[in-house]
């Protein structure tokens, strides 16, 4: 089975995790309703490192909610208005690409804790929620 | 169809462009400021023969797998430009776009790989990892066992990627320039560039001077010491690259197959010769000397992949010039220290694949002052400016 290189987080953080194609992702935190409402009311980010190329070098995570934008322009001078932009976020190398919730978040394997731990940072003011992937489904149905 | 491809002509004492340089890429904004612009006062002037330089010493392939988002976009529009190019110009360019890999012989070069696929992937090319079963199948040809000195983990797939005729595309672009009346001058060699308050006014030539309303630096191999003339230095370095053909084989291999770690590539041509290619030589050089320790590399390296070749024999070996740039990018743009003097230079040894697009930018640059978004990375001001392209990983061993 493969670990996303946000799988220790998980853990910590209490998730439920399932396999998936095999893959050990994080359903649930709390719950799908809690998550995926809390995602609505400001911002989240939800881990999808097992939704691309396997071993692929990059971590993937989606950052949605209407506070999406003020949230990475903390963290990032490059282009929001551009469907693809190369770059560095949160000061590692990586690329945002615009998603029909808001953008994912490219970085290299390595640097996935560090990312994702400055954008929960960054995201204090708003409230940021870690989601999982039932909240995840729930936003785009 | 009968006559010439393209006329001699008288030359002229004045033209609205001037361009130095008559391969692909000078020929390519001729083309496009003829057929985009409609600026057809344009005058193509080469030292040699057309087509005499890069554009007929580079091994043919094309594609896109770069690794920047500068570098992606900018070759997979030139790549469909190459997808069109037989019917735009009428001519056959012989285009056999049957797929590329790039294999990868250590972990390190296979994150390499990785990263360029998934970039490739979000730009919306075709690029792929692939493993040995897969790689076997392509190329039943290549040996992929663990005896090799070192196997193939992995590679990365580049569908549309190929080969097409060089000398075709040089003769397409010379002929569609003639019948729009721009004029080409083989033969015909630039001596200086008078420069009066900050601006290019005309070019002197072994047959003569000729004013011009636009001085296009398109060389490739001279690029710095022909921008020296106008007083405008380049960060160039100028490096031999070398290849070499074998006698026609039975067809037996229809993929572009490179190798970064073995620093060569090999494909097939319709005759069943087999091209090869090195990476540039070590040391910087004009020379355009062929040497037997490249030529002993190439030849051991392409043995490594495929052991089966070691009784073959080389018909030819030859070089280019090759101007390297500091980040493996191109220079394309207009001067800033001189009014009317353009470049598109330093193109490495990537420069024959990037032809039609990089003549489309610089034609509609000059024609209309505007950059277009695709080439604007690529200014000379960025190596002041400290920002450069870093495409060094997915340019080098590319031909």
């Amino acid at each position: 089975m493969k670990r996303s290189p946000l799988h220790r987080w998980h853990e910590k953080a209490g998730a439920t995790l399932a396999e998936e194609n095999g893959w050990y992702v994080p359903l649930r935190y709390s719950s799908a309703e809690q998550e995926a409402g809390a995602v609505k009311g400001s911002v989240g980010i939800c881990d999808l490192s097992h939704t691309h190329e396997p071993l692929s070098p990059y971590a993937r995570f989606l950052i949605a909610g209407p506070h999406t934008r003020a949230l990475l322009s903390k963290l990032t001078s490059l282009n929001l208005d551009r469907n693809t932009a190369f770059g560095t976020v949160a000061h590692v190398r990586g690329m945002l690409l615009r998603d029909a919730l808001g953008f994912l978040v490219m970085v290299p394997r390595d640097y996935a804790e560090s990312v994702w731990d400055a954008i929960l940072q960054a995201g204090e003011e708003f409230h940021i929620t870690a989601f999982g992937l039932e909240a995840h489904r729930r936003l785009e149905a | 169809m009968s006559g010439r491809m393209w006329k001699p002509r008288s030359l002229q004492s004045s033209y609205d462009v001037v361009i130095i340089g008559a391969g692909i890429h000078g020929l390519a904004t001729a083309y496009y400021l003829g057929k985009r612009h409609g600026v057809k006062k344009v005058a193509l002037l080469d030292r040699g023969y057309l087509g005499g330089g890069n554009s007929g010493r580079n091994t043919a392939i094309l594609r896109s797998n770069y690794r920047t988002q500068e570098g992606i976009p900018f070759y997979d529009a030139s790549v469909k430009l190459y997808e069109q190019m037989s019917e735009e110009l009428g001519w056959n360019v012989m285009f056999s776009q049957y797929g590329h890999l790039t294999t990868a012989h250590s972990d390190s070069s296979l994150v390499g790989l990785r990263v360029r696929a998934e970039n490739n992937q979000v730009l919306g090319v075709d690029s792929r990892i692939i493993y040995p079963d897969e790689i076997k199948k392509l190329v039943p040809a290549i040996d992929i066992s663990r005896r090799a000195r070192f196997p193939s983990m992995a590679a990365l797939y580049h569908p549309p990627g190929g080969v097409i005729r060089h000398d075709a595309v040089v003769w397409g672009y010379a002929r569609a320039c003639d019948r729009m009346d721009i004029e080409i001058h083989p033969y015909t060699e630039v001596t200086g560039i008078r420069v009066e308050n900050g601006r290019a006014l005309s070019v002197a030539t072994t047959r003569g001077n000729v004013a011009a309303g636009a001085v296009l630096n398109v060389t490739a191999g001279w690029a710095s010491t022909i921008s020296k003339m106008a007083g405008v230095p380049l960060p160039i370095v100028s490096h031999q690259l070398q290849a070499c053909v074998t006698e026609p084989l039975k067809p037996f291999l229809d993929k572009v197959i490179v190798s970064a770690t073995l620093h060569v590539y090999v494909n097939q041509t319709d005759k069943g010769e087999l091209v090869l290619g090195a990476e540039i030589d070590p040391y910087q050089s004009y020379s355009m000397r062929s040497t037997l320790p490249t030529l002993e590399q190439i030849a051991g390296h392409t043995l490594d992949l495929f052991p089966q070749l070691h009784g073959v024999r080389i018909l030819r070996q030859w070089a280019g010039v090759c101007d390297m740039t500091p980040d493996y990018a191109p220079i394309i743009g207009r001067a800033e220290e001189v009014e009317n003097f353009y470049m598109d230079v330093g193109w490495g040894t990537y420069g024959f694949k990037a032809g039609p697009i990089a003549g489309k930018c610089t034609a509609e640059l000059i024609a209309t002052g505007r950059t277009p978004a695709l080439i604007q990375a690529f200014g000379p001001g960025r190596f002041r400016a400290g920002q450069l392209i870093g495409e060094k990983a997915a340019a080098a061993v590319s031909s």
